[in-house]
């Protein structure tokens, strides 16, 4: 083989070593982005864990009322843990406390509880024309969580419904075969609503003999005040 | 706290209606019993004191004042008829002292009335005060009473679904194989609410479906390992396999988690399709673990326990080393702790180990785990979740058929090992 040869091949095949890397590139990371989106196993198995305290038997409210100043501090970051609309009164209650920095703890986690829920509703509220079946119900747990009493003022709370009431709407068209999370989630928006026609006919079409099918008629027979009086 | 009450002051014309109306009264009855004597000025003291003296009363110091130079007018004009200088005079000195005494009866009256008024105002606005001040005291221990009742029922109601699991996990361990699977997704669905799911078997390269809750139809049906690249790799770590939080919200992955089982000589994958993102945390994923590790561990250890009964009943030491050491895990992560029973003969020569085995293996509670001591000395009763209650039930349940049997039970909790717990069970 001539020179003039050689240096042919070896500059067509280094020619070719892009094209190989692209290639590689574009066939191997389809599996690993997949996996990125995975979690394997449980960090609380290896995690250390905090010291479990003797439970204080004193009833709260004796304790919120006779403990003072940086003693609550303990509570107002506690709290943090706790779903926020069951936190929330007692958080607001701290807010009143005559240590600046237990005002502030209190200020910030409820604040920061109500942030997290409302950033994740609007962001999902964002993608609802076109997010999954998932992340609808995502939307529509996380609209329901906000319009708890301690979290959603009464005067918003009709505006606020109406507003989930459109989402379930949506979801209705968009989904031809909803999940079940789905269906419950629609049907407790519908029921929050007082649209019990609609609540009912989701229901009906959840799984026959299905708890979540139990736990929901028994939910809509409240909300539509069917429960029989059972006298004691 | 309340404003202090400003009362109206009388009016003048109230003032004069009343002085017009007494002196009226008085001169009436005047005129009626001694129409000679006007003014009464030949009684002592004079009715007429009866006018400036009300009307302080009622009204204060000026008012008593000016009603009794107004009664001394009265007096002297009716006296002096003519209105002459000179009588005017002797009048005045025959009669100073009444005179001077209707407007001093006045002025007296008028000033007890300011005094006794001004106590009555003041008790008035304290009485006001305090009835505010108990009537906001009264709410306000009413609300706290009502706060409290809500946060103990909360405290009552907290982990309510978790302090009953292992009466959950006690139904699930005798239930028949084709029925146990849809009641493990059912506890899962209660206790975690997970709300789909889907249990598989692995048959070589097959998942094979035994029981499904609220799934999609894709999870109803047989599927190819490979068509669940998250199921291959949970069972290639032996580990819970999640989505991470961001996918799980909006993606449409076909399913949240993975998690591998493993029973006797079966195994298997967990799919959670779906549940709320609110329960999407690592404590619910630990509890699912929990109860799935559990049930198929117990219900093979129910298996070997009724395979040992029939050969005697009780369990290899290490074998019952590691369920102490599980229960042991469990007590740790989860508080939840369990029971230990010893039992010994007191008296070998009366009953036999073999009949000391046969009634604790009666009086034993569908769960348990038995081994011997060493040298046949007594046995070693393991309770997993149970409390002291559940302990001392079956101590008499045994002693009752076996009377000199001396029984001890330990609770199975805290950070000591397995290895140090089993010397004092032994010791014990």
């Amino acid at each position: 083989m001539s020179d003039h040869s050689m240096q042919l091949l070896i500059l067509s095949a280094l020619s070719l070593v892009p094209l190989v890397i692209v290639l590689a590139l574009g066939l191997a990371p389809r599996g690993q982005e997949k996996m990125r989106n995975w979690r394997v196993g449980n960090p609380l198995h290896t995690a250390v864990l905090p010291v479990v305290r003797p439970a204080f038997l004193e009833p709260l409210v004796s304790q919120l009322r006779g403990m003072h100043g940086s003693e609550m501090n303990g509570y107002a970051v506690g709290l943090r843990h706790l779903p926020v609309e069951a936190a929330a009164p007692v958080l607001r209650y701290l807010q009143h406390c005559a240590d600046p920095a237990v005002e502030l703890y209190a200020q910030t986690v409820l604040q920061g509880g109500k942030d997290v829920l409302q950033s994740l509703c609007g962001r999902l509220q964002e993608s609802s024309a076109t997010c999954s079946q998932r992340g609808m119900c995502a939307l529509l747990e996380v609209g329901l969580r906000l319009a708890h009493p301690a979290l959603l003022p009464s005067s918003e709370k009709a505006s606020w419904i109406s507003r989930m009431e459109a989402n379930a709407e949506q979801a209705l068209a968009r989904f031809s075969q909803p999940s079940v999370r789905l269906l419950a989630a629609m049907a407790r928006v519908f029921m929050a609503a007082r649209r019990l026609e609609h609540a009912a006919a989701l229901i009906q079409r959840l799984p026959a003999n299905s708890p979540v099918k139990q736990e929901l008629s028994q939910a809509f027979a409240f909300a539509s005040r069917q429960l029989p009086v059972l006298d004691s | 706290m309340l404003k202090p009450s400003n009362p109206q002051p009388p009016s003048f014309l109230q003032i004069l209606r009343d002085i017009v109306l007494i002196g009226l009264l008085l001169a009436g009855l005047n005129a009626v019993i001694s129409p000679a004597d006007r003014g009464w000025l030949l009684q002592n003291p004079t009715p007429w004191l009866l006018l400036p003296t009300l009307i302080g009363l009622r009204y204060g110091v000026w008012s008593g004042c000016v009603s009794g130079v107004l009664t001394a007018g009265g007096m002297v004009l009716a006296n002096i008829g003519s209105g002459e200088k000179d009588l005017l005079v002797e009048f005045a000195d025959a009669h100073a002292i009444t005179l001077v005494a209707l407007v001093l009866a006045g002025f007296i009256c008028g000033e007890a009335r300011e005094l006794s008024w001004r106590k009555s105002r003041e008790w008035t606005e304290n009485g006001k005060w305090l009835e505010s001040e108990s009537k906001r005291l009264r709410a306000e221990s009413q609300l706290a009473r009502q706060a409290r009742h809500q946060i103990q029922e909360r405290l009552a109601m907290w982990n309510a679904p978790l302090a009953c699991l292992d009466d959950d996990l006690r139904r699930l361990i005798p239930m028949p194989e084709t029925e146990v699977y849809e009641g493990l997704l059912r506890t899962l669905y209660s206790t975690c609410q997970v709300t789909s799911s889907a249990i598989f078997r692995r048959s070589g390269s097959e998942l094979l479906p035994l029981a499904s809750l609220h799934t999609s139809e894709r999870f109803k049906s047989p599927m190819g390992l490979a068509d669940l690249p998250m199921a291959v790799h949970a069972i290639e770590t032996g580990e819970l396999v999640t989505l991470d939080v961001a996918a799980a919200e909006s993606g449409d992955a076909a399913c949240l988690a993975v998690l591998p089982w493993d029973a006797h000589d079966t195994h298997g994958v967990l799919i959670i399709e779906d549940m709320p993102m609110s329960e999407f945390t690592w404590s619910v994923f630990e509890r699912v673990e929990l109860i799935v590790r559990w049930t198929f561990m117990l219900r093979e250890l129910r298996l070997a326990t009724a395979a040992e009964l029939r050969s005697g009943g009780l369990l290899p030491q290490g074998d019952f080393l590691a369920l102490l050491s599980r229960s042991l895990e469990t007590a740790r992560d989860h508080l939840l702790p369990s029971s230990s029973l010893t039992l010994r003969l007191a008296d070998s020569k009366s009953t036999t180990f073999g009949e000391l085995v046969k009634a604790t293996s009666v009086a034993a509670p569908e769960i348990c785990a038995m081994t011997a001591m060493p040298g046949d000395a007594g046995l070693v009763v393991l309770l997993p979740f149970a409390g002291d209650a559940a302990a001392e039930a079956m101590a008499q349940a045994v002693r009752h058929s076996i009377p000199d049997v001396r029984a001890a039970r330990y609770t199975i909790a805290g950070a000591e090992r397995p290895e140090v717990i089993w010397g004092r069970l032994l010791q014990g």
